[in-house]
């Protein structure tokens, strides 16, 4: 039962959370994190 | 020494790191395109691919997550991705597209004795997701005041595919590099390019936190491996080709394992790949019922 329903709950859920996501503007913030973060 | 058939059996895997090698670091194709560049450079994928790497053009999901850590916020879409494609594939992406898992297979073909992990070392990258991806970057402040991303800070596919190449080609950078910088080629000739050459991929196995979380949707994802007992002729192929060190008999819905397929390509035909939310029941062997 948990095999049947877990992949749809988690696809739901991942849905949901991109477009909070969205909502939350993260995708600018995450496409501006290209700084150089390998040498210090 | 017996031959090693990590990338033989397998050829159309072999094939699809390839593409996935240039796909990922497509920087210099994709570079004309730059609303294309813009787009990508959004969408973090599910393998360790430092996004600082001159070469790349997504984001790395594992250097996000620790970024809005930082910043005191959760990454809702990142983890969203993750979801996604936990839930249709699990870590078959490690198997089939991750350029740093493929550098490990690739040194793990190099002639020489080879080990085998000892079996409570894979249980430490659940410690290193915990402490250097989750509590550090929250909790741990630097000298200033300021939380780090850690992982970032020690992550050897970073060293490997930036750390490198970004003083190499900008040499007003340089004046950057102090002592971490050494303790991470350090980190990245001994905790992985030498142990692969003896070891099934090392890094994967014992601290991908990438791996580790991806890890998590084996058991539920819609890709997974049905293991017939009656079919198996216990010839040991299987556990020989498998490039996590796995015993696919026993170990066939495993976190660990990277659903790369080799293990169905044996000529038993024991294993088969299946795509469906239904409980896969095994094949249990005729008249025995201990068999787990």
């Amino acid at each position: 039962m948990f095999s049947f329903w877990a992949p749809l709950v988690a696809f739901i859920l991942g849905i949901q959370f991109i477009f909070l996501g969205i909502g939350l503007d993260e995708f600018p913030e995450i496409a501006s994190k290209a700084i150089n973060l390998c040498l210090g | 020494m017996k031959k090693i058939t990590l990338f033989t059996r397998n050829k159309i895997r072999l094939f699809v790191l390839f593409l996935a090698l240039f796909v990922i670091n497509g920087h210099f194709y994709v570079k004309h395109y730059e609303k294309v560049m813009e787009v990508l450079k959004h969408i973090p994928i599910p393998v360790l691919n430092c996004y600082s790497s001159p070469t790349t053009v997504w984001a790395c999901p594992i250097g996000i997550i620790q970024h809005f850590f930082v910043l005191g916020s959760f990454s809702f879409a990142t983890f969203g991705i993750l979801l996604i494609i936990g839930a249709l594939i699990g870590r078959w992406a490690c198997g089939w597209l991750c350029p740093f898992g493929f550098l490990q297979e690739a040194l793990y073909h190099i002639p020489v004795k080879k080990f085998t992990l000892p079996k409570w070392m894979p249980h430490l990258r659940y410690l290193v997701l915990l402490l250097m991806v989750i509590l550090f970057p929250l909790f741990l402040k630097n000298d200033i005041g300021l939380t780090e991303t850690w992982f970032c800070n020690y992550c050897p596919a970073g060293c490997l595919e930036a750390g490198i190449p970004v003083p190499i080609m900008d040499a007003s950078l340089r004046y950057l590099i102090g002592t971490m910088y050494w303790i991470k080629i350090a980190l990245l000739i001994f905790v992985v390019i030498i142990p692969s050459m003896f070891i099934k991929r090392p890094f994967c196995r014992t601290i991908c936190p990438l791996g580790t979380i991806m890890g998590t949707f084996n058991s539920f994802s819609l890709l997974k491996l049905k293991f017939n007992h009656n079919k198996c002729v216990h010839c040991g192929l299987c556990a020989t080709d498998c490039p996590m060190g796995l015993d696919p008999t026993t170990q066939y819905g495993s976190s660990e394992c990277i659903l790369c397929m080799n293990c169905t390509k044996e000529f038993c035909g024991a294993i088969k790949p299946h795509f469906t939310n239904n409980y896969i029941k095994e094949d249990k062997p005729t008249g025995d019922t201990d068999e787990s």
